[in-house]
């Protein structure tokens, strides 16, 4: 038997879900622990990060704290892997790239309706904001990506042990549509009127077909601009994508690529008025896309 | 001279935070607190997101009990358009909660909490944790896994996965529960029934072998609140109550008047906002919540074999609220034991499989609150959307921010009690985290407002030198 790899994990902005989704490897847990020997965790308490073979890193950076644990990751650990769409693109955190800190700051310790005498902790205990959300690989070279909000345990466990056997881990390239079971009738014919003109929420439809694709409903679904590999289980749930895994690694930007799938399948326009275009088509991505520094009105 | 102590980040518990112990020239602890060092800002980024995908959004909140923000998001868009949903989406949406309730309780019973008494608060912290259960006691680990994966698989059945569900929307539940799914919940219950019994007989000799510690541990007298529903324990959808110490009623109502009652004050060492009643104001009003709240604010507990539990959990409080902050485990675990059998009588009525889970609503402008007990207290979520179903704006009060006044507290009785001189062993440092540990903070929901909480505790001199630092960071 060979010698097992040595791991440690972190998480920085996040919401600890891929941790969970390790987890729920549940009794697979187990086996995973005969090739690999977890050093450091934050369901661990070791104090000092040791040397390690892999370093896995959950969560987007957005302070000063995340910053400083992220770099003594990559000085620790041979191999980074990012793990999650945090970690990987930003992900939801990073939604706050569009707006100054200091609204932010302002709406959850002052504005807030529940809030009695408020004001903006300012303490030398808390570490400060960065000005961007950003994903790891903006700060620290990364070495393998596992995308997903949070990523199948499966996917994990793939990763893990091809790193334990020496193998480079696999990354899925195709968009969700190829993954996803929904009947598409008319999406597949190549010289056809627009599909739907309605742009609905599933609470606004009548019925929600559970086996008919959801663009076809009138229902944005981000599958067109979405990597695959999640099982596409929340279809399975009777829900639109939303984006979850991220773009597909050839992507420049998820958001700009919905824009394009929609507009062969909705009448000019129809979709950019009609929905909140940003919090979904960027709702995962924001800060690995262009868009965000277009919406950047400087200031603090 | 005055010293500092500083733990960070605190370990096995989820999200990013720490402590501080101040020393006088004596060597004597001053003062300790628990400082939040993460801030996120969903309050201010969820402005301009359509209503209708708050409860796939605010999923994010929190990656352990996501299933909470989910159905408290939903029900917070029913308030908001005025709809009442059908029977069958009120019980599937309750199914999943209690899905969640047995796995994030267990999660932090086996999985954080118990190695501390297993190997005891001074054990070398190197296998202080899961990974040396699974060493030491392979068959205790697959329990833990067994009943924690029966949890995650009824969310799974019911939302669509078990970490960020997505199937409650306004107007109830995008799908209706297969009989297949229902088939398999109801074969695997019986189990994490038993499972759920073996973790209180743990928690039962746990106590008995530190019978000593428990007096000394935080015993903080306070007020608490909890949901109930005809003066019994309830989870999904009840009136509010808050006690006082002595145990008296101190208020009852609607959750939806959470204004009128309760306020959130901030502190410039945390980001974590410090929650309480209006009418006692500041300290005075600080409550606690979660499972020893909960269990505090119910006269009885629904289902048959909890309520045993209930009633001897009980008699320790001597007439009077148990106060001892170590029984925020034992609380814990018979709310598993409640969920568990609360499963089986869902999954055993036959509207579980209704096709009858929506009704179709229209986007409208309004305002709406939706409350929950989450696993680790009372969570709010309060929208204003416009015609458009834009949200306008978003207040957010979360379980663990409601502890935060008494977690305080609870850190600065045990550095009393237990840390001495300028140099802190490993055991005292431990038991600080372990106050810490008991409320099962969630860093991350605490601080949807900001980001994220390591757990530092420092040694400071009064002058402000920090005399000793137990960093626990990535």
């Amino acid at each position: 038997m060979t010698a097992k790899i040595s791991v440690a994990t972190t998480w920085l902005q996040s919401c600890s879900g891929c941790h969970v989704a390790f987890l729920d490897l549940h009794e697979g847990l187990l086996d995973v622990l005969e090739s690999i020997e977890i050093k450091y965790s934050t369901i661990m308490d070791v104090k000092e990060v040791p040397e390690v073979d892999i370093g896995i890193v959950e969560g987007a950076v957005a302070n000063e704290d995340n910053e400083e644990i992220l770099k003594k990751f990559r000085e620790k650990a041979k191999r980074i892997v990012a793990l999650g769409t945090c970690a990987c693109f930003g992900g939801i955190p990073g939604l706050r790239n569009l707006f100054q800190r200091a609204d932010i700051l302002e709406r959850g310790y002052v504005d807030t309706e529940s809030t009695v005498d408020g004001k903006i902790p300012t303490g030398a205990e808390i570490p400060a904001l960065k000005k961007h959300v950003v994903p790891i690989d903006q700060v620290i070279e990364v070495d393998h990506y596992i995308p997903g909000c949070p990523p199948l345990p499966e996917a994990i466990a793939d990763t893990l042990m091809a790193l334990a056997e020496g193998r480079t881990p696999e990354r899925k390239t195709r968009n969700l549509c190829e993954e996803c079971t929904r009947k598409k009738d008319r999406m597949l014919v190549a010289s056809r009127d627009f599909v739907t003109d309605s742009v609905l929420a599933p609470h606004e439809l009548e019925e929600i077909d559970p086996e008919k694709c959801f663009l076809e409903q009138g229902v944005l679904c981000m599958g067109p601009a979405t990597c695959e590999g999640c099982g596409a289980r929340c279809m399975d749930g009777n829900m639109p994508c939303r984006g979850c895994m991220g773009p597909t690694p050839d992507a420049l930007e998820q958001g700009a690529k919905i824009i394009n799938a929609l507009a062969s399948i909705l009448p000019a326009g129809g979709m950019l008025f009609q929905e909140d275009i940003v919090g979904v088509g960027y709702r995962y991505s924001l800060p690995v896309s262009i868009s965000p520094h277009l919406v950047d009105r400087g200031g603090e | 001279m005055s010293k500092r102590i500083e733990i960070n980040p605190v370990t096995r518990v989820e999200g990013h935070g720490k402590v501080t112990i101040h020393l006088n020239d004596q060597n004597q602890v001053e003062e300790s607190h628990f400082h939040v060092v993460e801030f996120r800002g969903f309050e201010k980024f969820c402005e301009g997101r359509l209503m209708s995908e708050m409860p796939v959004i605010t999923t994010r909140l929190c990656g352990i009990c996501p299933v909470s923000h989910h159905l408290v998001s939903a029900k917070a868009c029913d308030d908001l358009l005025g709809v009442d949903i059908p029977p069958a989406a009120k019980k599937l949406r309750e199914l999943m909660h209690m899905g969640q309730m047995i796995h994030s309780h267990a999660l932090h019973f086996f999985y954080l909490a118990a190695p501390d008494f297993i190997f005891g608060p001074a054990a070398d912290p190197a296998g202080r944790n899961i990974f040396g259960i699974v060493g030491t006691d392979p068959e205790f680990a697959r329990k833990a896994i067994r009943l924690r994966k029966i949890g995650q698989h009824i969310i799974e059945r019911i939302g669509g996965r078990p970490i960020h569900p997505v199937t409650a929307i306004p107007g109830g539940m995008s799908k209706p529960l297969a009989h297949e799914d229902r088939f398999k919940i109801s074969e695997e219950i019986d189990e994490a029934i038993e499972l759920a019994q073996m973790g209180i007989q743990v928690s039962k000799q746990m106590y008995e072998k530190y019978a000593d510690l428990i007096p000394r541990f935080a015993v903080i007298k306070t007020n608490y609140m909890g949901m109930i529903k005809e003066d019994k324990l309830e989870l999904y959808d009840g009136r509010l109550r808050l006690i006082e110490e002595s145990g008296e009623l101190l208020d009852e109502f609607e959750p939806g008047d959470y204004l009128d009652y309760l306020g959130e004050r901030v502190e410039d060492w945390s980001y974590m906002k410090f929650p309480f009643y209006k009418e006692r104001g500041y300290p005075e009003g600080a409550y606690r919540v979660g499972p020893l709240a909960r269990l505090n604010a119910a006269a009885a507990v629904g289902t048959e074999r909890a309520n045993r539990e209930l009633a001897e959990f009980k008699e320790m409080g001597d007439g009077g609220p148990v106060h001892e902050t170590l029984y925020y485990h034992y609380a814990r675990l018979i709310e598993i034991l409640y969920a568990a059998e609360r499963v089986r009588e869902l999954v055993d009525d036959d509207e579980i499989v209704s096709r009858e889970v929506r009704v179709r609503v229209d986007r409208q402008a309004g305002e709406g609150v939706g409350v929950i007990e989450a696993p680790r207290g009372t969570l709010i979520h309060h929208y204003w959307a416009d015609e458009s179903g834009m949200i306008e704006k978003v207040n957010l009060v979360v379980a663990t921010v409601q502890n935060n006044p008494s977690i305080d507290r609870s850190v600065n009785e045990v550095a009393r009690e237990f840390v001495e001189g300028d140099k802190i062993g490993e055991g005292a440092l431990n038991m600080v985290e372990m106050a810490v540990r008991c409320y099962d903070p969630c860093l991350s929901c605490a601080t949807h407002a900001i980001g994220q909480m390591p757990l530092v505790i420092e040694l400071v001199a009064t002058d402000g030198v920090v005399l000793d630092v137990v960093e626990r960071r990535a």
